[in-house]
């Protein structure tokens, strides 16, 4: 960990960084760096006249900086974002900005703001941890200050950049593109925009801060996920397809026959009876799915990163193709239960996927609560797809007893090779799936478990 | 990793080559930034241009690092701290291959890898800068070490300044807006120089007294800042100062005296209307007699000083009759017999030829006689201590020194404050500790009290052989001060500091002492090697210029990577794009393979290219240009493309006959 002084640092240095990046042209860093250099190398007066290059320096940077303090413009903004985003996939959005006053604004820049959330000493050790193997050089090793930078961009979400706006005429709105690649799923949350126009020397710029608060979903990442069949007994689906996510006991029509004794009288089918004066009912077949379940285990990730990426993996399952037959009954994430069932049209994987967005990685919980959630519901389960960390007896004990019940388990383990044990070898070992090639071990899972 | 393009800073046309004649006229550079600006602009206005890719731009910048050390390493050694500036004087020179490298680009940036070592390892990272405006204002700040105190240097920076400024003008703003803005700065410009000025004037005044306390300050040919009343331990460093090769055996312990003065006041010694006058050399050209009096020479002397200025005081033995030294420009002397020699910074040999014991000087004057009004009470009653009134002059000096010698002990600290102006006085009092300053500050005061002319010397002890350089050595803490007494007509050394202050000095060397002194050997050699002729060489070399500047064009000239201007253009739309697959082009376009009218780049290269060249595809390569035309994550395709391209070229370049 970086010392408790260089800690508190950081946020400075940050904010400091943020602010000549908005507030100085690329000119006016420039000739900051020659008011630095000249006042470091004309220290000496007699020996150099750097000193003088340094004053006018100097000069034009406190005159830009004068002439940039206050700027009223009458702008309105409004952002116009897409329903959700997916992360590490490049989007955009837009920006309607409308000139209210009576002069063309022109030359202007816009930076979009998303909240700036806490970062804690111990969740920036556990990355810090995680990421020493990927640090850069030895600055990012031994200070940390770059991983730091890293930490909050992705805490961020997204790293918006400074968009330049065409001019705008009194009463116009111009749109202005965004690019947006979302860094993780979860909520983005817009908390505001900046404006920015140059002062006459071109140096600086004067700010205009607009307050607009908004949220936009960022999916998981996803890979691609072949079919996977498990070898699993249908189990009977109350209400059949139409109802699956109904209450009760509807059945599917499947044809018209004639009346047996016994037949219950609500199933006559009465027109049929008009027109042939037999008596003919309706006849409805039970339906049979392969119900699964998704249990996301993210206890015992090796490393935040890992945790992630047992989200993403469970996202990828749930949005990948299921079997004709299958539907995708619950998705147990810590100790959180979803009732979906989704597949053959029915429900919506979107559902699955605003929920793996949206719910916490908790690093620690009890297993109790999920084995006994899933014991709860074996009877209607046909298999179980679980995603998970590291090696866990509770897990394992809670598999084989899915075993013994005949329950068909694809157990998939997310590892990160540097930290993690050596893989297990036997006929019930979980699929390892290494963090750092995800992509390449998902396409491989399938089959028999 | 999603990085932000490097907005670049436009830059008025021929304002590098403006920047670089500028900087060359004021600083003596004139004929070397010519030819450097016009192979700028030259290469700038050709229509033949490299599509180098990030790996070439990194051997730029490895080259100019490397010429960078090797001026740092020159100028550091041949002018010490103050080299800083001669660095800074030829930067120009140093990043120039650099910028001639991205002008020859076709992009006319370079990837912000070349800059930053650690950057190349992040191969998603693909910022790119123009180096071009921060050359210009190296080119200012480089000029800035030189330049003549006049008008032409503020002028030289207003008009590149206010040049690009004007490039970079808002186009928002009226003109009166931006000439009244830039007004302001300039009227806020001129306070602020004045204000400089005022205050470095007053600073270094403070500074230059806060240093002038400590005794290991530069030594002042007219004044002698003591450490007399410094509270705590002083302490001098392990450095080796001098290096003295005798011709002959020579007599240990050899006090070598750089200085000496005659007025004392207030703890600081002044030589009192010592002008100096340059000596007039003999006929070769180096080798002055500095007193042609007394006995002919007998020893000699091989010296090696380092010394930091040009101007700097020669250490030498009494009765020093002649110095020789190539390297010395001027000899000046003064009424003292303290000699002043200019040459380069650094390590200053020369050879000096001197009879011992004694020489001829000039006799004493009032001043050599005078003593400080508060010390005289205190004086009188040291001199009844000692005794010898009445005794000749030689036996009351030596009464004299014994009197320290018996009584008083060496001592590097000072624990005690004392009222103003009476550490002296606590000495011979009370204390009767201390260092060097304190015996030969009281010495040449008793000596006065007691009738006898007297001066206080400062200069090196030798006393250690080295047996790494083969040289008798002498190194900071070995700085000593004694008395000068005039006796029977002749200026006569008195050291009466305690006879085991060296051992003592020694006694707190450094453990390092060995490696440091090992590092300083290599040092000297190189300095050595560094100062010597070597322009028989350099003419010689100066003839492989021409031949080898052609075999540079002529292999440039026949690189695959070069690219005619007009032709990219005439081909593609987007300067950036059209690049993307200019290597490509040009070794087609080698082997004569051009597209046709109305081709698209796909049509082209699936009719021109081959299918695959080493390992890389042509539909590999065309994937990624087509995803870094049209696609939305163009994160890291460049340097993918780029190395991939290398490779097909390369493999293409070698398969043709």
């Amino acid at each position: 960990m970086p010392p408790r002084l260089l800690w508190r640092l950081f946020p400075h240095a940050a904010r400091a960084s943020r602010w000549l990046e908005q507030r100085f042209t690329a000119g006016g860093r420039l000739l900051l760096g020659v008011l630095v250099s000249g006042a470091i190398l004309g220290i000496d007066i007699r020996q150099t006249l750097a000193y003088q290059l340094a004053a006018l320096a100097f000069a034009l940077l406190v005159s830009s900086l004068a002439l940039s303090t206050r700027w009223r413009a009458q702008l309105t903004v409004r952002r116009v974002l897409p329903p959700m985003v997916t992360a590490d996939l490049a989007t955009h959005y837009w920006l309607e900005i409308t000139n209210h006053g009576r002069d063309t604004q022109s030359e202007l820049l816009v930076q979009d703001m998303l909240d700036d959330p806490p970062l804690s000493r111990v969740r920036f050790k556990s990355w810090r941890d995680s990421h020493r193997a990927v640090a850069h050089n030895w600055f990012d090793r031994a200070v940390g200050f770059p991983l730091w930078l890293a930490v909050r961009r992705w805490q961020h979400g997204a790293v918006l950049a400074l968009t330049p706006i065409a001019p705008i005429a009194p009463g116009a709105t111009v749109r202005v593109k965004i690019e947006l690649t979302a860094l993780r799923r979860g909520w983005l949350r817009f908390v505001g925009l900046r404006v920015l126009r140059p002062e006459p020397l071109g140096l600086c710029r004067a700010r205009l801060n607009l307050v607009l608060v908004e949220q936009l979903l960022a999916l998981p990442r996803r890979h691609r996920v072949p079919t996977i069949t498990l070898q699993s007994a249908r189990r009977y689906q109350p209400g059949g397809v139409s109802l699956a996510l109904a209450v009760g006991d509807a059945q599917e029509f499947a044809a018209l026959r004639d009346y047996q004794p016994g037949d219950p009288r609500r199933h006559i089918h009465w027109r049929s009876f008009a027109k042939t004066g037999a008596l003919i009912v309706k006849q409805y077949q039970d339906e049979y799915f392969a119900r699964h379940a998704l249990v996301v285990d993210t206890r015992l990730a090796d490393t935040p990163a890992c945790c992630e990426a047992v989200i993403e993996v469970a996202a990828s399952i749930a949005s990948g193709r299921q079997p004709q037959d299958a539907i995708l009954d619950l998705i147990i994430v810590g100790t959180d239960v979803v009732e979906l069932a989704a597949g053959r049209g029915l429900g919506s994987e979107l559902r699955a996927l605003t929920y793996l967005a949206t719910t916490p990685a908790h690093a620690h919980h009890d297993f109790a609560p999920v084995a006994a959630l899933l014991r709860a519901r074996l009877g209607h389960l046909a298999s179980v797809i679980m995603v998970c960390g590291r090696d866990d007896p509770a897990r394992n004990a809670l598999l084989a007893e899915l075993r013994n019940h005949q329950v068909p388990t694809l157990c998939l383990q997310v590892v990160d090779e540097q930290q993690s044990a050596p893989p297990t070898h036997g006929e019930h070992a979980p699929t390892r799936l290494r963090i750092d090639h995800l992509a390449a071990d998902l396409a491989c899972v399938g089959g028999a478990p | 990793m999603t990085v932000m393009a490097q907005p670049s800073i436009p830059l008025p046309r021929l304002w590098l080559a403006l920047a670089l004649i500028g900087w060359g006229g004021l600083t003596n550079n004139l004929s070397g930034a010519i030819v450097m600006a016009l192979l700028l602009e030259g290469i700038s206005a050709a229509p033949l241009k490299w599509a180098l890719t990030a790996r070439n731009f990194h051997r730029a910048a490895d080259l100019t690092s490397v010429l960078f050390a090797l001026i740092t390493v020159v100028q550091f050694s041949r002018y010490s701290v103050l080299g800083i500036y001669q660095i800074l004087q030829v930067a120009p020179y140093g990043f120039f291959p650099l910028v001639l490298v991205q002008r020859a680009s076709t992009a006319q940036s370079m990837p912000m890898s070349a800059l930053f070592y650690s950057l190349r390892r992040q191969r998603d990272y693909s910022a790119r800068i123009d180096i071009a405006p921060p050359y210009v204002c190296l080119c200012l700040l480089a000029a800035s070490s030189g330049a003549a105190r006049d008008w032409r240097y503020l002028a030289f920076c207003g008009v590149l300044v206010f040049g690009m400024l004007l490039a970079a003008r808002p186009q928002r703003y009226r003109w009166t807006h931006w000439l009244g803005a830039l007004t302001l700065a300039v009227v806020v410009a001129g306070l602020t120089q004045l204000g400089i000025e005022r205050s470095q004037r007053a600073l270094e005044n403070a500074v230059l007294y806060w240093v002038n306390q400590f005794p290991w300050s530069l030594q002042d040919p007219n004044r002698a800042v003591t450490a007399i009343g410094t509270i705590g331990r002083l302490k001098l460093s392990d450095q080796i100062r001098l290096r003295v090769t005798p011709s002959g055996d020579l007599k240990l312990p050899l006090l070598l005296q750089e200085a000496s003065y005659d007025v004392f006041n207030f703890g600081s010694w002044q030589a009192h209307e010592a002008p100096f006058a340059a000596l007039d050399t003999r006929a070769d050209g180096a080798t002055w007699a500095v007193n042609e009096q007394g006995p002919n020479a007998r020893a000699r002397l091989e010296i090696s000083v380092q010394h930091r200025h040009e101007l700097s005081l020669l250490p030498l033995p009494r009765g020093t009759r002649v110095v020789a030294s190539k390297e010395i420009a001027e000899l000046q002397n003064n009424r003292f017999g303290t000699l002043m020699a200019e040459s380069p910074p650094g390590a200053l040999r020369f050879a000096v030829e001197y009879a011992a014991p004694a020489s001829v000087e000039p006799p004493p004057r009032a001043s050599d006689r005078a003593l400080p009004s508060q010390y005289e009470s205190l004086l009188s009653a040291t001199l009844e201590e000692i005794g010898g009134a009445g005794m000749p002059a030689a036996q009351r000096a030596a009464r004299i020194r014994q009197f320290f010698l018996e009584h008083f002990q060496y001592s590097l600290i000072q624990p005690n404050t004392y009222a103003w102006r009476t550490p002296l006085a606590e000495f011979l009092r009370t204390t009767r500790r201390g260092h060097c300053e304190y015996f030969a500050t009281a010495s040449v005061l008793l000596l006065r009290a007691a009738g006898i002319p007297a001066r206080y010397a400062v200069g090196y002890v030798v006393e250690d052989y080295s047996a790494i350089e083969h040289a008798y050595i002498a190194r900071a803490r070995h700085a000593h001060a004694w008395a000068l007494a005039y006796i029977d007509g002749a200026w006569i050394t008195l050291d009466s500091t305690p006879a085991n202050w060296y051992e003592l000095e020694d006694q707190r060397a450094s453990a390092w002492q060995p490696v440091q002194d090992w590092a300083a050997w290599l040092v000297f050699r190189y300095q050595r090697l560094s100062q010597a002729d070597l322009s028989h060489w350099t003419d010689q070399l100066l003839w492989l210029v021409a031949p080898l500047a052609g075999l540079l064009y002529w292999r440039l000239r026949r690189s695959p990577m070069a690219v005619r201007t007009d032709i990219i253009h005439a081909s593609h739309s987007g300067a950036a794009i059209s690049t993307l697959l200019a290597p490509l082009l040009a070794c087609l376009a080698a082997q004569g393979l051009q597209p046709a009218p109305g081709d698209t780049m796909a049509k082209f290269l699936r009719r021109a290219a081959p299918d695959t060249s080493g390992e890389v595809t042509r539909d590999e390569l065309l994937q990624l240009y087509n995803r870094l035309r049209y696609g939305r994550s163009t994160t890291g395709l460049n340097a993918q493309l780029e190395s991939r391209l290398r490779d097909y070229c390369a493999s293409l370049a070698a398969s043709q006959p």
